[in-house]
């Protein structure tokens, strides 16, 4: 009985986790307007206390990029910070009450690192969700 | 406000991790295709994790097209990988190599508004999707809307965009990594072996070839898991293109951004130039069509 207890447990946590991240996914999706195509790419980590997550990206000039984030069922809980190769910061989504989106405007391209973590002021854990899209 | 209890939490993260070694794809499958990897203290401060094990965003096939376009490169059918290929893809491998190679097929395609062309190649991304178990996650308005907008180039690009994401996303929540990842590496082999064939003429698409060196470096570390042998064949190959990018000059300078607070909105003022000489494209030519032979015979 036990055994059966703990496999439908097993069963329903992961389908919570797995539901959590796909709920801030469309809610990621919604902060694209259809001039934006995405990149064909989900970023996704499940995140706790101060873990942060990290991914390099190539931001090809000519282009407009949103980088639109959350966690949970909405905005504001994910912060995230792009640097260039050389480690200066060229934004932070904090100085601006955690935006749940930004666009960003290229001349030329850059390497950049994006990292995202939990705004520990509004939640301890949680699934982060970036999605990335562009126009000309 | 959004907060999950923590013994919850980490009793799900456990058991994501469990149930997902049930389904994994076959072969052999490293950590790195676990939900994500931390590592101890290699942040800023707290601990890192990597992004679905992930640590690079590949640039878009439909990017690369759109910059083709741009240049105004002439349709050329040879560029395309054959329809009459698809019998030669039995694996799985085989088959997520070529999803994304005909993925990219397709938004070079709407670059010229081919559209018996464009419909044609679509049947054949239909057709591999669903022999990788993928097509039935994808909600079917994609579908539908494909032929709704055959004749809307913008609709073509942001519907093939949405189709690979909505398939990255199912792949990855199905714990098959391995097969988003080829995915992946098929669309950018062949965009880049669009952009090589501008690149001879146009400046513009020559210096983006230049650019994706991090990219390929990212592929290469994405493949490095896995042990299947025609995969293994095409790691080597990009390993082989890696050696010709990391040779090109790169130059950086950075430039403080400005801020538009009132439309969400920052303009990067860096800038960086890479110099790639004829000698070195043709180099890297050779071996790029190398890599796509090895994916499309």
């Amino acid at each position: 009985m036990k055994k059966i207890l703990l496999a439908l447990f097993i069963i329903v946590s992961a389908a919570s986790a797995d539901a959590q991240c796909e709920n801030t996914i469309d809610y990621c999706k919604s902060n694209f307007s259809n001039e934006f195509i995405s990149d064909g790419q989900v970023y996704k980590a499940l995140l706790y206390n101060d873990q942060i997550a990290e991914f390099d990206i190539s931001l090809f000039g000519g282009n407009t990029y949103r980088i639109s984030c959350g966690s949970g069922e909405g905005g504001g809980n994910l912060v995230f910070r792009l640097y260039d190769k050389e480690k200066n910061l060229l934004f932070s989504n904090q100085d601006y009450t955690n935006a749940p989106f930004w666009d960003f405007v290229l001349e030329s391209t850059i390497d950049c690192t994006i990292e995202a973590q939990l705004d520990l002021n509004r939640v301890e854990s949680g699934c982060g969700v970036l999605l990335i899209g562009f126009k000309e | 406000m959004f907060k999950l209890n923590k013994h919850l939490f980490f009793a799900a993260l456990a058991c994501t991790a469990l149930l997902s070694s049930c389904v994994e794809d076959k072969g052999t499958v490293s950590d790195a295709d676990s939900i994500d990897e931390v590592v101890e203290g290699n942040g800023t401060n707290g601990s890192m994790v990597k992004y679905d094990g992930e640590i690079f965003s590949i640039p878009s096939p439909v990017q690369t097209a759109i910059l083709i376009r741009k240049s105004n490169a002439k349709y050329n059918e040879d560029l395309l990988n054959p329809t009459e290929n698809i019998s030669k893809y039995v694996s799985e491998v085989q088959k997520a190599l070529n999803l994304g190679v005909y993925g990219a097929d397709l938004a070079y395609l709407a670059n010229f508004g081919n559209k018996q062309q464009s419909v044609t190649y679509f049947k054949e991304v239909e057709m591999l999707s669903t022999d990788l178990d993928v097509k039935g996650a994808i909600d079917n308005g994609i579908f539908s809307r494909f032929y709704e907008n055959i004749d809307n180039r913008d609709s073509l690009y942001a519907i093939n965009a949405e189709f690979y994401r909505a398939g990255d996303t199912y792949l990855k929540d199905s714990k098959r990594n391995q097969t988003a990842s080829l995915i992946i590496t098929g669309g950018w082999v062949e965009a880049l072996y669009f952009a090589l064939d501008a690149a001879a003429y146009n400046p513009e698409v020559r210096k983006r070839v230049g650019e994706q060196g991090k990219a390929l470096q990212s592929l290469v570390n994405l493949l490095s898991p896995y042990d299947d042998a025609q995969l293994v064949k095409v790691r080597t190959g990009l390993s082989e293109l890696l050696t010709d990018f990391s040779e090109l000059e790169v130059v950086y300078n950075y430039a403080k951004p400005i801020h538009d607070a009132e439309n969400k909105k920052t303009y990067i003022n860096s800038s960086s130039n890479v110099q790639v000489s004829d000698a070195q494209l043709q180099s890297i030519q050779e071996k790029l069509v190398s890599v796509r032979n090895t994916i499309i015979q």
